[in-house]
């Protein structure tokens, strides 16, 4: 009887232990990390291995032509604080049914009508999964600096200078319904002498990756979209409260989902990427030379969202 | 023609039934839903008191009302402190009007089972710590599903992204439970309480045999075997008060209870335990204090190395000190006590003590705390009293009084007040689903004694009466 008690005993840790998988220990890290005065250090970099399509050892299994987007047939957006893009706004309101209750500017201190924008199409919101790890950042409404700086921005790095080539990450879930993608972010340039060398302008090529899953693994689908002029070192000085002036220091940048060519059902993994085309004066035009200085250049991204998905 | 009387003691075998019901019901916790538990209470003792009022004396209500008052009035006091509006986390108004309700009809449902003649109270042990033990194993595989074996000791000094942000304490001092409906992370020092509390049923071990019962003795073993597991499996630093004070606890009640002959040293181990935490309660609060007067025991105390870590420089004699300095010098002796997490008080954020002896001061103030001690004082002395005159079994005796024992003791020493970790919601000791059972089990330790002899007369015939039937 005693042996039997004993085997019992034995199976019910080993079923205990065959649980331990340490399902919620993937995203810990120890002290806190790309929040560091070293710009360099702070650049978010992980790729998740099964869908680094840069890598041979991967598990994408088939990759789709690369979407150039049109701005005008996936109505684009880039700006919807500026006067000067008003198209831009025509864009969101047809991709965007509550466009007329949502706020941009706000995200962390609510309207006195209607939403703020960020918080009301989180992910985070719309699905638990996306509340973990240090990814949780760009899904968690938070759309501006705010004061936060690193805590709240993922600073991404350029894939044709460098070696920080930006990030690509699997969710745990899918996404079974989605109608448009957005982004929140503004640009930074720093050298490795002096992170006060002025404003400039930014052209940038975006390159996203939507890694759907198939069957053996996933379905690379890299949609691109040329960027002009994207105010780079721009202060978030009209954004602290109270509200003085309009946000042109951020791109909200968004398109609409195609179903012929870019639906992104069994969504599973996204990676973000970009080209730096051109870092120049914006009243010169003159492109900005470091000298014998490293330059670094990156993208400060707040926010990733499919507002309004659905995931299982 | 006379109309027949309805007795509704005929149906006294339902509600008993139905009481255990509700008690695995409690078992499960429920995320602190209180209104649920108060309204489930709230109609037990409705309905017991239907199928026992007969039974019930005069004399026996006047002996219970010298436990049920000063619970009342702390529980009063408690629903009435400033804490539940005044507190970051507060558990709301309607939470704090159920304060009072839920205490006062637990009492009283244990109080009138103590009348139903039928009720087996082996069964309400088996079906609590039943109920305790699959929460226990849900949690258990839950943690283990998310983390791995001994991660408090590997994950120390580890956090995780949570919305954003970075977790406000390492991964090392959470864990998972099922809160409610869902699954949830909480400190590790609250997620441990339950299978501690699970460990006091070791006691059942001591008097039960095996060769005599199987079935209940494997039980019993295998609810010792599975706290005792999850207690080593999430061993750290933060429950190693916890997991001591479970071994002291139940290693003087099993001295207490199972050595009969020579006492005394027992005793006077005990009570000098209790004349040693007393001298620390009051040096504690008088080192707490800023007046001019105690400034020559403050120096004595800052200038003695060993004294000075157990008085000033101890992670919980820290948030002890506020409590005990707020206590008097905000003049909110009546519970008005706003130092928690006030926008107005002393602290900007004063976590609460890990112990429900100080909490109570912050959360019912120094009246409610001390009505809640005389109250216990009362409680402990009837548990004694039925110790030594019911004519029970004495493993059912046993588990009551490691049950309640065991739930003050640990809870005295590692409570956890905020249990959730990305929430501040602030739950005092009234409204943990344990503590609340401890107030059932001592009110049904007012069980008249009459009934009780009774009940062993009735025992005795019926042994007579197998006798017979065997010869």
């Amino acid at each position: 009887m005693k042996k039997k008690s004993l085997f019992k005993i034995l199976v019910f840790t080993s079923a205990v232990l065959l649980t331990a998988c340490g399902y919620g220990l993937k995203e810990v890290y120890t002290g806190i990390p790309y929040n560091s005065t070293n710009f360099e250090a702070n650049y978010y970099n992980v790729w998740d291995k099964a869908i680094n399509h840069n890598s041979g050892d991967n598990n994408i299994t088939e990759t789709k032509k690369e979407i150039e987007l049109d701005y005008e047939k996936d109505s684009v957006f880039t700006r919807l604080e500026n006067e000067d893009y008003e198209n831009d706004y025509k864009h969101f309101q047809a991709v965007e049914p509550s466009w007329d209750n949502y706020h941009y500017t706000y995200d962390k201190e609510a309207p006195e009508e209607g939403l703020a924008y960020g918080p009301a199409v989180a992910l985070k919101n719309i699905d638990n999964s996306f509340k973990y790890g240090v990814k949780s950042k760009l899904f968690d409404g938070q759309m501006f600096c705010n004061g936060d700086y690193q805590q709240s921005r993922t600073q991404v790095g350029p894939s044709n200078i460098g070696k920080y080539n930006g990030f690509g990450i699997q969710f745990s879930k899918e996404c079974t319904d989605s109608s448009y993608f957005m982004c929140n972010f503004k640009c930074s340039v720093v050298t490795d002498k002096s992170q006060d060398i002025g404003k400039f302008n930014t052209d940038l090529k975006i390159k996203l990756g939507f890694y759907l899953k198939n069957s053996e693994g996933y379905t690379y689908i890299p949609v691109t979209y040329v960027i002009e002029k994207v105010p780079t070192n721009s202060g978030d000085d009209h954004f602290m409260p109270p509200f003085s002036g309009r946000l042109t220091s951020y791109v909200c940048f968004g398109f609409k989902l195609n179903d012929t060519y870019l639906n992104l059902s069994r969504l599973a993994g996204f990676s973000f990427e970009y080209e730096l085309i051109d870092v120049y004066k914006p009243d010169t035009h003159k492109t900005f030379d470091p000298g014998e200085d490293t330059m670094f250049h990156s993208i400060m991204l707040y926010e990733v969202s499919l507002p309004h998905s659905t995931w299982h | 023609m006379t109309k027949k009387k309805f007795d509704f003691s005929t149906y006294a075998t339902v509600v008993a039934f139905l009481c255990l019901e509700v008690f695995a019901f409690l078992g499960f916790s429920l995320g602190h839903n209180y209104i649920l538990y108060g309204s489930l209470l709230t109609a037990l003792a409705i309905l017991l008191f239907i199928v026992t009022f007969r039974q019930i004396k005069k004399d026996g209500i006047a002996t219970y009302a010298f436990f049920l008052f000063p619970i009342f009035v702390f529980a009063l006091l408690s629903a009435l402190s400033p804490f539940i509006k005044d507190s970051d986390g507060t558990i709301g108004f309607a939470n704090a009007t159920f304060i009072p309700i839920t205490l006062l009809f637990t009492g009283l449902s244990g109080f009138f089972v103590g009348h139903i003649k039928g009720f087996d109270i082996q069964k309400l042990f088996l079906v609590i710590y039943g109920a305790l033990g699959l929460f226990v194993l849900i949690n258990f595989i839950i943690t283990m599903v998310y983390y791995v074996p001994f991660y408090p000791l590997i994950y120390s000094n580890s956090y995780i992204f949570f919305e954003g942000k970075p977790s406000p304490v390492p991964v090392g001092q959470t864990a998972y439970m099922l809160y409610g409906f869902e699954i949830m992370e909480v400190s590790l020092t609250y997620w441990s309480l339950y299978p501690l509390i699970l460990c006091t049923s070791v006691i059942a071990l001591f008097y039960i045999k095996y060769k005599d019962n199987k079935k209940v003795f494997l039980t019993y073993l295998a609810f010792v075997i599975l706290g005792a597991l999850s207690l080593i499996f999430t061993i750290s630093k933060y429950t190693l008060f916890g997991d001591l004070m479970l071994i002291l606890s139940m290693g003087l009640l099993i001295l207490f209870l199972k050595v009969k002959k020579s006492r005394k040293p027992i005793k006077i181990g005990l009570i000098v335990l209790l004349i040693l935490a007393f001298i620390f309660t009051i040096i504690a609060f008088l080192n707490a204090q800023t007046w001019s007067w105690v400034s020559g025991i403050k120096n004595a105390i800052a200038n003695n190395s060993l004294f000075n870590r157990i008085f000033n420089t101890n992670y919980y004699i820290r948030k002890i000190n506020v409590i005990l300095w707020e206590l008097f010098n905000t003049g909110k002796i009546f519970g008005s006590f706003v130092g928690l997490i006030s926008s107005t008080g002393y602290g900007a954020y004063q976590e609460p003590s890990g112990s429900w002896i100080f909490d109570n001061l912050l959360t019912s103030g120094l009246f409610g705390a001390l009505f809640f001690i005389f109250a216990l004082y009362i409680g402990i002395k009837q548990m004694i009293k039925y110790y030594q005159k019911s004519g029970e079994k004495d493993v059912n005796k046993a588990l009551l009084f490691a049950y309640v024992i065991g739930t003050l003791a640990i809870t005295a020493v590692a409570y956890s007040s905020k249990p959730l970790i990305y929430a501040n919601n602030l739950y005092p000791i009234y409204m943990f689903t344990p503590f609340i059972i401890t107030m059932f089990l001592i009110s049904y330790t007012f069980k008249p004694l009459e009934s009780q002899k009774e009940e062993n007369n009735e025992q005795a015939e019926v042994n007579e009466n197998e006798k017979e039937i065997a010869i």
